[in-house]
């Protein structure tokens, strides 16, 4: 079935997007054309049929013409898109289109979708609770049935995340799969585009679509020939799976911890809730009940993930968040007395206070003097946590043999969690990150999956794989699906199952 | 660290914060610092057997970071270019009749 906003549908979406608030700004209601499909020649019959006719919605970072893009933020409140993003053309040409534009975290900054400074979102499955983030608008749309999937961007977790507190599909592909071209910078060197969707084999159509070189961004390729198939790899094959313990990551963290009010914090923060723990040893159950061969796992350089990860993120940010000036791009000031005040007039008004206080870390680490004892030093270990995934799960230039074809782990030690003074706090939810930055540190593939749901609400688990193997993480995913097949929150009716089998 | 440590950053930075701000800002800001200090113990590893985080470094170098100071138009696009320009009314610089 094609788009059909006919009055059920609209009653519908209304309706869930009264309680969550995930879209900026949507065209629910109106009569929207599905584009001729113009690339039905390069993408497998198998992924048009998931997309050709069907609606989409897209992060408020990643440009659509016409379309706001906000990112989230009062500095571009009233700012359009001249131009579409690649990976949206890419959909559109298969003929997707676009729904809405999606809340997120201040430029892409947070893991609640608290951040954004337009509005909050909520989460499906509970409304007191966030959708996470940063792309939580685009998660909790696809969890209440509103699309069957939607682009984000995930940085440092900000697609798996919300995808595993909403209980949806999240894909952040291998960096460099898909063009960038048309997704506001915050962390040039670590953020792709990535994938929300309602099922696996979605989120595989998705990827067919978008993955590929784009001559507009020079970090893109195509996929090696030697990297496993997306579509008709061999089917059935039971998989070597590494489980990554997060009692041991959490015991490392607790060793340096000693003296450190902050060190003491990230500690705590890395304890998985006992729902998560749950849902993660029945997730490495079922797998096993699967057939997939599961061995521990354990990746010593991953207890300095974070800090490198927030010293190289915010130091990319307060680069590539220089542009917002109000010259280039930005809500200008009425007045300034010279050039200096204008800039320095509209950032103050236009950021958050979580944009400014990364902006000030990565000023920061960056200064003279200092470089050496952060930003040099988060490389170095950047390095070396790429290394030590790689001696697991084998090159990008796939020279050399795997021991695991993937590896296990969870999204975030808990679920979506409250607001209010029970909530994490700002610190303890940039230290919870351990788990999914590390991927995006090491530019590997990875995936998120709902594994059950505890106590009302979803657990995700993620897999991370080699370079160029997103076909090996969604095999095992679907496999699961297969067999457990993923839940939805009260009140989501399925619009989005059947699909078009004829061309437009 | 100090509160002028922060001010002096927020300035090249180009954020105009209050004092107020920057006071609010601080303690997280303090937090991130000393989370970001663990990294130190990295450096310790790298006389590993393995070759440790050292040897396996591929990093940028020192060199090419930007001088840690205003950028050069700072000067030339305020004050002196505005000194020589007209006479102001209010918000408008009044142009001579030249011909």
């Amino acid at each position: 079935m094609g788009y059909n906003p006919d009055k059920d549908f609209v009653q519908y979406a209304q309706a869930w997007e009264e309680k969550i608030q995930a879209f900026i700004e949507w065209r629910i209601g109106e009569e929207l054309l599905p584009a001729p499909v113009t690339a039905a020649g390069n993408i497998p019959e198998e992924a048009r049929t998931q997309i050709a006719g069907l609606p989409f919605a897209v992060k408020d970072n990643i440009a659509v013409r016409d379309l706001p893009l906000t990112c989230g933020s009062k500095l571009l409140e009233h700012f359009r898109s001249p131009y579409s993003a690649a990976v949206v053309r890419a959909l559109e040409a298969a003929g997707g289109f676009v729904l809405g534009k999606t809340n997120l975290d201040e430029f892409g900054m947070g893991s609640s979708t608290d951040n954004s400074a337009l509005k909050k979102t909520n989460n499906p499955w509970g409304i007191d609770r966030v959708a996470g983030g940063s792309s939580g608008g685009s998660a909790a749309a696809v969890a209440a049935g509103i699309v069957p999937y939607a682009l984000g961007t995930d940085t440092g977790g900000s697609v798996r995340q919300p995808a595993a507190f909403c209980g949806v599909v999240g894909l952040k592909p291998t960096y460099g799969a898909v063009s960038r071209l048309g997704l506001v910078a915050y962390a040039s060197s670590l953020e792709s585009a990535g994938i929300l969707a309602d099922t696996t084999e979605r989120c595989r159509a998705v990827f067919a679509c978008i993955r590929g070189r784009d001559p507009q961004d020079e970090t893109s390729h195509e996929t090696p020939e030697a990297a496993p198939a997306l579509y008709h790899a061999e089917t059935g094959r039971a998989k070597k799976i590494g489980v990554l313990s997060p009692e041991a990551i959490a015991r490392a963290l607790a060793a340096d911890a000693t003296g450190s009010e902050a060190l003491e914090i990230a500690v705590q923060a890395s304890i998985l809730e006992d729902e998560v723990r749950r849902g993660f040893e029945l997730a490495q159950e079922r797998l096993a009940g699967l057939g997939h061969t599961l061995a521990p796992v354990e990746i010593p350089s991953l207890k300095y993930g974070v800090p490198a990860y927030y010293t190289i993120a915010t130091a990319e940010a307060s680069a590539n968040l220089a542009r917002f000036d109000s010259i280039r791009y930005g809500a200008r000031p009425d007045w300034a007395k010279n050039p200096e005040e204008l800039i320095d007039k509209a950032r103050d008004a236009g950021f958050g206070a979580e944009v400014k206080l990364r902006i000030l870390l990565g000023t920061f680490v960056l200064r003279s003097g200092f470089q050496d004892r952060y930003y040099l030093r988060a490389q170095r270990i950047r390095a070396a946590l790429r290394r030590d995934f790689e001696s697991l799960l084998g090159d990008s230039g796939y020279t050399d043999t795997a021991k695991f074809d993937a590896l296990l782990m969870p999204v975030f030690p808990s679920r979506a969690f409250g607001r209010g003074p029970s909530s994490l706090s700002a610190f303890a939810q940039k230290a919870a990150d351990l788990y999914t930055c590390c991927a995006n540190l090491a530019g590997l593939p990875a995936l998120a999956f709902p594994a059950s749901v505890e106590g009302g609400l979803p657990v995700g688990v993620q897999l991370m794989g080699r370079a160029w193997a997103e076909g090996t993480l969604l095999d095992i995913a679907e496999g699961y699906e297969q067999a457990f097949p993923f839940p939805h929150p009260e009140g989501f009716q399925a619009f989005w199952r059947q699909v078009c089998t004829k061309p437009l | 660290m100090e509160i002028r440590d922060l001010q002096e950053t927020a300035a090249l930075a180009h954020l105009l914060m209050s004092e107020q701000e920057l006071r609010e800002a601080f303690p997280a800001f303090e937090e991130m610092l000393s989370f970001f200090a663990v990294m130190q113990a990295a450096d310790a590893q790298s006389g590993d057997a393995d070759g440790g985080m050292a040897a396996s470094s591929r990093v940028v170098n020192a060199g090419y970071f930007r001088p840690d100071a205003a950028p050069p138009a700072r000067e030339d696009l305020s004050e002196d270019m505005l000194t020589k320009a007209g006479e102001r009314d209010e918000r408008f610089i009044t142009i001579p009749n030249v011909l």
